[in-house]
């Protein structure tokens, strides 16, 4: 199950400037990293620019090395291509209609509160773990999770390959993000129980995810009064 | 038909009761013989208003001046007219207050409707224009009650500030419908957006203005509940400040008692003021700040103001952030990269 595209309009803003502009930002980063760290730079050097610029619980947990700057720096970098166009994918099917009831600013202050409490659940749940990890996919969670809040009954193009054929319905935004917070939850089980590993920042995207009942902190006021008078956000 | 059978036949109307008829009988006779006394003292009876009734009695005392019963229903009818005009006075508080119970009944428009007639049998009543400068939409009506009131009584300083403050919304009348809506009053914001779009004519501002009577026109077709500004500030104060504590909460390792950093904690009310400052800048609603510091009387704050404001509250969400990097960048000076093997 893949998300496409969010098929309803906009209500407050034509244009989505905040999410294109982190979707910009991020893709920079990721274009301008071999500048930083060419091929041949060897395996201490891209060991060091990952302690600098990753975000490593244990090292946070012992205030050593950049502390919340790595928190930042590793929302806008990528491990690679594919994980940087899946999260920009994702980042701009669920973010234009959040950004949209939030305004670009407050949603862009959203958007970093999500990464920086998907880094928090993190070191909370891993706090004696070296591995740095690195990629908005906490920061968007958080937006997913709370489009799930604005929009339960917005419908997603979901790119769906059950059998050979593909098929791409139009699925109530509430599976699609349920669906995601579901494969999420085995796993960071399993990582809390028995310390498996598995590469991915799971409890980082259920911190995210969770953070996204502050969106109410940060609705324009148009939106925030249709949410509570149970209207379309 | 002569005048003598027309008397007859129109005394025999009124002795059968037949009011109307005799009335205009009597009528035709004066008409016909505009001294006959007997038809003048019938009509005296039976005309109306009073005051031809008053007439007819001076036309019998004309004709014959010393019929004392006439002379003395004449004055009878003087002394009742003299009443019925003190009775008109304070008839017209009588309707003013009916007109208050139109509109506590919701009955905006009758109300309206019914102030104009009282205004127009009597324009010299303060509580009508009063009545009539709240009920009305336009800026120009309210002006005009105004400027009535003071004519009246120009001591009421009161009276006096709202005029001036109208007129200043004469000039930019878009404002008194956003704080119609800040208000709530959602009805009367529409009302007056629809007004000022009639007189706006074709061009960006009637496009400007119909996009608000959408906006509302929407707004009340899902029902949407009003949000009073102030709560709306406080809580979009509250963002910006929970994500500082969260990044000091990093920078101190989770544990702010063993690693603490009262630098840092000092930020926390500085973001908290300065993110205050930026609620109210994004809000545009009447607030303390407009009238204090800018001076502006409505209290909305103008574009330079609210830029100034947003400039300051940005100014105090930063510094506590910048120092936060900045004590990231000192730890760095000190940081000695963990060989790779401490990865397990």
């Amino acid at each position: 199950m893949f998300p496409l595209n969010d098929t309803e309009p906009n209500r407050y803003s034509w244009f989505p400037f905040m999410t294109i502009f982190l979707i910009a930002m991020n893709t920079f980063i990721e274009v301008a990293k071999p500048l930083y760290l060419p091929d041949d730079i060897g395996m201490w050097r891209y060991w060091e620019f990952m302690m600098h610029f990753y975000y490593t619980p244990k090292l946070i947990i012992a205030t050593e090395g950049p502390g919340i700057i790595s928190s930042f720096t590793s929302m806008f970098m990528h491990g690679n291509f594919a994980h940087l166009l899946t999260n920009m994918w994702a980042l701009w099917v669920f973010g234009r209609r959040v950004e949209d009831a939030c305004g670009a600013w407050r949603f862009l202050i959203f958007y970093l509160l999500a990464g920086i409490s998907a880094d928090l659940l993190t070191t909370l749940v891993m706090y004696n773990s070296p591995r740095p990890g690195v990629g908005a996919s906490g920061a968007i969670f958080g937006v997913m999770g709370a489009y799930l809040l604005l929009y339960p009954a917005g419908r997603i193009r979901t790119l769906v390959i059950l059998s050979i054929v593909p098929a791409w319905p139009r699925i109530r935004a509430g599976w699609v993000v349920l669906y995601f917070l579901g494969v999420q939850i085995i796993p960071a089980l399993t990582i809390l129980f028995s310390g498996e590993n598995y590469g991915v920042g799971y409890w980082a995207h259920l911190g995210g995810f969770f953070s996204a009942v502050f969106i109410f902190l940060f609705l324009r006021p148009e939106a925030f009064a249709r949410y509570l008078s149970d209207t379309p956000v | 038909m002569n005048s003598e059978d027309l008397l007859r036949q129109a005394l025999q109307a009124a002795r059968s009761g037949r009011e109307l008829t005799a009335r205009d009988l009597f009528q035709d006779v004066v008409r016909i013989d505009p001294d006959n006394e007997l038809a003048w003292i019938w009509l005296s009876g039976l005309l109306d208003p009073l005051e031809d009734r008053i007439t007819a009695c001076e036309r019998v005392l004309s004709i014959n001046p010393g019929n004392q019963q006439i002379r003395v229903y004449k004055d009878r009818l003087l002394k009742e007219q003299n009443a019925t005009h003190h009775k008109r006075v304070s008839g017209i508080d009588e309707k003013v207050q009916q007109v208050r119970w139109y509109v506590e009944d919701g009955k905006r428009d009758e109300a309206l409707l019914f102030l104009q007639k009282i205004l127009q049998e009597d324009n010299n009543h303060k509580d009508a224009w009063l009545l009539f400068a709240s009920l009305s939409v336009s800026i120009n009506d309210k002006v005009r009650a105004y400027e009535a009131i003071l004519q009246i009584d120009s001591s009421d300083q009161a009276v006096r500030e709202k005029l001036k403050r109208f007129k200043r919304f004469q000039r930019n009348p878009l404002d008194l419908a956003a704080l119609y809506e800040e208000d709530g009053k959602l009805d009367k914001a529409l009302e007056l957006y629809r007004v000022l779009a009639a007189e706006a004519g074709d061009g960006p501002e009637f496009e400007r203005i119909y996009k608000n009577i959408v906006r509302l026109e929407d707004a009340k077709i899902e029902n949407v509940r009003h949000i009073r500004p102030a709560f709306n500030i406080l809580r979009l104060s509250i963002g910006l400040p929970l994500l500082y504590i969260l990044e000091v909460l990093i920078q101190e390792g989770l544990n702010p008692i063993r690693f603490p950093a009262p630098d840092l904690w000092i930020g926390i009310p500085m973001v908290m003021f300065g993110s205050f400052l930026l609620a109210v800048a994004g809000i545009r609603s009447r607030h303390a700040i407009w009238k204090r510091w800018f001076g502006d009387p409505d209290g909305k704050g103008s574009n330079m103001a609210r830029v100034l404001v947003a400039v300051s509250g940005w100014g105090m969400v930063l510094t506590p952030h910048l120092l936060l990097v900045w004590d990231s960048f000192v730890r760095l000076q000190t940081f000695q990269v963990p060989f790779i093997p401490w990865v397990r």
